[in-house]
């Protein structure tokens, strides 16, 4: 197994007219991972996805995907990527059947087996035409249009979008139990982070078409920390703290939530003086929230009242 | 490939049915408007022309119609064809497979071609069945007359591409999506007007070759300018260069015809009148002139006694005839000078009468057609000549009109003129030149109501004029002086007096070799036969080159296409013209500069400019892709930000700035 990263990026850049939709991006994704790929809508994410299959023209850097230029991916690359479009598009006049004979001429490893075992499991039948299917029906066809050719890399666009609980449950469980692989490489992009926090090993974080982190799950989720403080009073006024994400204020308790929360940031809390400093842990979602949320300090107290700031 | 090209065939076949349907009924009823303009002529007499040809395979109206519809039925399949997977995960769906670009497309292509070949291919094949088919067309058939069908059908097919280029191109400007379209229409023009079909053959297969190169480039990029093969960048920029040529002179024109109610343009002639008087007419547009004489006097009315008005001219004109020589040795070349969608180059409708109808087919023989049961009813060839085997009229002169139901006519073969009496049907020789004196033209004017001796034949041999009647007695001989090598066009005017005026007027090939030095010649003769005035007239132009068009035209053709010579009056034009070329050519260069292009790539933007002037440069501008530009963070100066480096300070483009929450972590194999 190489130890060449399977998705590479180096300055990636694209603009859509004065917008800068993905500024200098740079990735080194490992083979075998499942990653997320997050971020606010409007971030980059589908952009940076598009590029990297060679859809779209980056207007500086590069990228590879299994160590071939992206603008340049030969049908041999192109057979060891599968990639689910967020929007789940297929032809609609063909029926489900059809698109799996479509689909399995141009793949030489094609699994039939695996295509039949999604369908079965999204309960679609073969003779169904594909535009008379749910969104969620849909979904699951192009899953297992994407996992039928048994891809080194799965690319996919945020497969769960508009999908209701049950479908994307459904899609989650069957992303994990068909595709998880040892030598398989899993690239998503999501808004549920319950889904990647079920599913991926790590994850990156676009902010503004910037990339902010890219780390192991447990370590992006150990770095973000809400600390509580309570005060006899109006809390203070907040002095400067590194990587300060955001601070609320309410009429005698002020929450800050930080990364790379340490002993540091910990004395100049404390400088405070406040009654009771409380480290609350953050599940992924709030952690990823209060990640992209807005920054600065904020307060929740109404206005006219004492100890308003 | 198969499967791309039946998916193709399954998702666009219905476009084809409905394009089958249309183009089915719309031929049907082209040809049932043909076979009943026979049917109406022949039973209630009128004229043929021949935009509404007898033979529906060259009927103008049909094929206009057919033109339009396969331009419009091409284009729109092939923007379907891309339109259908325009959505961007769709189209990722088609083309993130492993096969390469060029097969998706070529199985797009081709069947599309196949789609094209149903939808319009089927109802021209029908109707050329139909036509060929003996009981269907009161009219001769011969294989060639399938050949502008042909011809639009395969325009249709440069059409296509162009709607596929259309669809595929990422285009910045509103509607200039449609830049595909130029080469498209220069394809489908000389359908119908060239002479020979090869000709056009040669426009579409080279407007076809474009497109389909420039298809090819933007397939392969997404419709993007940037990264395409050199080859495909080319032939995308000179297509747009000739839609832009094209919407130029529709707007020039348009703009014109909007704001100029005035005709731009004046021609002068001479024109000989019933008493032998030779009047100078310049006109200017239709209604406006003047009238004067030679010496540029007006010319009064003598019932008015003021200037002499257009609308009275008619009163002062008397009869006439003109007849064209041919000097060439073969006489079925006169046919082949028209073009090969002119029903004219097959046959010419020669009478009328009795259910049928006679042609004069290009070999030489008169062939009825019953208009009932449309079948060849009868055939009618001359008498050999002397030394022949067989008899055969000369084909018709080129622009030959005839009043159908006249059933007496005179036709020549290459030595003797006939009276022929198709209602005989008989033929009577009116007149025989010598063996080495052969006939090289011919006119009439003859009516079944007139006596014999009224009704008028003008030969022209290749030393001698003859004015002839029916009963073959000449009212007229003159030598062919000047030469018939030179002057081709020879006219006679009856005066009042008994007298003729007969003008002689100059070969336009041969007269443009010469450098325009022969002047129309006229004579003038008296009742007796006698020369009794010779002159050459002046040499005036034609048209007055002062059409604001020409000028416009000058100004935008681009300068790589010689159109003109350097005439006096387009001085202004042409300086114009080196004004807008240079400016683009320092505007290409500054956008060029502005956007930091390569030193190689700005002398090739140059020379495009220098060589297709205006039209070039909106297509540059159309095509071209500039890259984001931002404030340099070090020189503050405006930098592209395609390249690392500053093209001013040369400092990197800096990282994105650190806002302290940043968590990165080395990621490793699990």
């Amino acid at each position: 197994m190489s130890d060449q990263p399977v998705i590479h990026t180096r300055d990636l850049t694209k603009y859509f007219g004065p917008k800068c939709a993905v500024n200098s991006l740079d990735l080194a994704i490992p083979r075998g991972c499942v990653f997320a790929f997050l971020g606010r809508n409007g971030s980059g994410k589908s952009t940076t996805i598009r590029m990297l299959l060679g859809l779209l023209q980056p207007d500086r850097g590069e990228a590879s995907l299994l160590g071939c230029d992206s603008r340049a991916l030969t049908p041999a690359v192109r057979a060891r990527i599968g990639y689910l479009t967020e929007e789940h598009q297929i032809y609609g006049w063909m029926t489900v059947g059809e698109a799996g004979s479509f689909q399995a001429a141009f793949y030489p490893r094609w699994n039939e087996k695996i295509f039949r075992g999604v369908i079965g499991h999204f309960g679609l039948d073969p003779r169904a035409q594909v535009k008379h299917l749910s969104r969620g029906m849909r979904a699951g066809l192009c899953l297992a249009l994407t996992l039928a050719p048994d891809p080194e890399l799965l690319i996919l666009d945020d497969p769960a979008l508009g999908l209701d609980a049950v479908a994307r449950r459904s899609l989650i469980e069957s992303m994990i139990y068909l595709t998880r692989r040892a030598d398989r490489t899993i690239f998503f992009s999501s808004h549920h982070l319950a889904d990647v926090e079920r599913v991926a090993d790590y994850l990156a974080v676009l902010d503004y078409s910037v990339l902010r982190a890219c780390c192991p799950l447990e370590i992006f989720r150990n770095s973000v920390r809400e600390v509580q403080l309570r005060f006899a009073g109006a809390p203070p006024t907040l002095p400067p703290i590194p990587g300060l994400l955001q601070a609320f204020r309410t009429e005698n308790e002020l929450r800050v939530t930080c990364v790379h929360y340490n002993e540091e940031t910990e004395r100049a809390l404390r400088a405070l003086g406040p009654l009771a400093l409380e480290t609350v842990p953050l599940g992924l979602e709030d952690a990823f929230i209060h990640y992209l949320g807005e920054r600065g300090e904020k307060s929740f107290i109404l206005p006219g009242s004492e100890a308003s700031v | 490939m198969r499967l791309l090209f039946r998916k193709e065939l399954r998702e666009h076949f219905k476009i084809a049915l409905i394009g089958l349907a249309v183009f089915g009924v719309m031929l049907s009823l082209a040809f049932s408007r043909c076979t009943s303009l026979v049917d109406h002529s022949a039973t209630y007499g009128g004229s043929f022309s021949n935009d509404e040809s007898q033979q529906p395979l060259l009927s103008t109206n049909l094929l206009t119609q057919a033109a339009f519809f396969c331009a419009a039925f091409g284009m729109l399949l092939g923007w379907l064809q891309i339109r259908a997977e325009k959505h961007p995960d769709l189209w990722a769906f088609l083309v993130h497979r492993p096969v390469p670009r060029d097969t998706i497309l070529a199985g797009k292509i081709l069947s599309g071609l196949l789609l094209y070949a149903a939808g319009a291919g089927v109802p021209f094949l029908g109707l050329v069945l139909v036509a060929a088919t003996p009981g269907h067309v009161a009219a001769p058939f011969e294989w060639a007359m399938t050949l502008p069908s042909l011809a639009i059908f395969l325009a249709g097919i440069s059409f296509y591409f162009a709607g596929l280029l259309t669809g595929i191109r990422a285009a910045r400007w509103y509607g200039s999506r449609t830049f595909g379209l130029g080469p498209a229409i220069i394809a489908v023009l000389p359908a119908f007007g060239v002479d020979e079909f090869w000709q056009a053959l040669l426009f579409i297969v080279i407007a076809q070759a474009l497109l389909a190169v420039a298809v090819w480039g933007s397939f392969r990029t997404g419709g993007h300018y940037a990264n395409q093969p050199i080859v495909s960048k080319l032939a995308l920029l000179l297509s747009c260069t000739v839609s832009v040529a094209v919407l130029l002179g529709l707007l020039s024109g348009g703009a014109m015809s909007l704001f100029l109610s005035r005709p731009d343009y004046s021609y002068t002639y001479y024109q000989l009148t019933k008493d032998g008087q030779l009047l100078k007419i310049t006109r200017r547009g239709m209604d406006e002139g003047s009238i004067t004489d030679l010496n540029g006097a007006p010319v009064l009315d003598e019932i008015t006694g003021q200037k002499l008005l257009l609308k009275d001219l008619a009163r002062r004109y008397g009869m006439g005839m003109s007849a064209r020589a041919n000097v060439a040795e073969d006489k079925s070349g006169q046919a082949e000078s028209r073009s090969y969608s002119n029903p004219g180059r097959f046959f010419l409708p020669w009478a009328v009468f009795d259910k049928m109808i006679w042609y004069l087919t290009t070999d030489g023989r008169l062939v009825a057609y019953h208009f009932v049961n449309r079948r060849q009813v009868a055939s009618f060839l001359p008498p050999p000549d002397p030394g022949e085997t067989e008899g055969r009229f000369q084909p018709p002169p080129p622009y030959t009109y005839r009043t159908p139901y006249e059933t007496l006519t005179a036709l020549p073969t290459d030595r003797t003129v006939y009276a022929i009496d198709l209602e005989k049907p008989e033929a009577k020789p009116l007149f025989t030149t010598s063996a080495d004196n052969g006939i090289i033209g011919f006119a009439q004017m003859v009516s079944r109501l007139s006596p014999p001796s009224s009704n008028l034949v003008l030969v022209l041999s290749r030393t001698s004029i003859h004015l002839l009647n029916f009963e073959g007695r000449p009212r007229l001989e003159l030598p062919f002086q000047p030469p018939p090598s030179q002057y081709s066009i020879v006219s006679v005017q009856f005066f009042e007096s008994g007298g003729y005026g007969v003008r002689f007027d100059p070969d336009h090939r041969v007269n443009q070799k010469l450098g325009g030095v022969l002047r129309s010649h006229i004579k003038w003769v008296d009742a007796n036969g006698v020369v009794s005035r010779i002159m050459d007239l002046p040499n005036s132009p034609e048209v007055n080159r002062d059409s604001l068009w020409d000028k416009l035209t000058v100004v935008f053709v681009p300068p790589a296409i010689p159109v003109y010579p350097v005439w006096t009056e387009y001085r202004v034009a042409y300086g114009m013209r080196i004004l807008l070329v240079l400016v683009c050519v320092g505007f290409g260069w500054w956008l060029g500069r502005r956007n930091n292009l390569p030193r190689s790539a700005l002398i090739g933007w140059g020379l495009f400019h220098l060589l297709f002037g205006v039209p070039g440069f909106l297509a540059f501008l159309a095509v071209k892709e500039w890259p984001p530009k931002e404030s340099c963070s070090s020189c503050q100066r405006l930098r592209v930000m395609n390249l690392r480096a500053c093209p001013h300070c040369g400092s990197e483009v800096p990282p994105p700035s650190k806002t302290g929450i940043e968590i990165f972590e080395t990621l490793e194999v699990k």
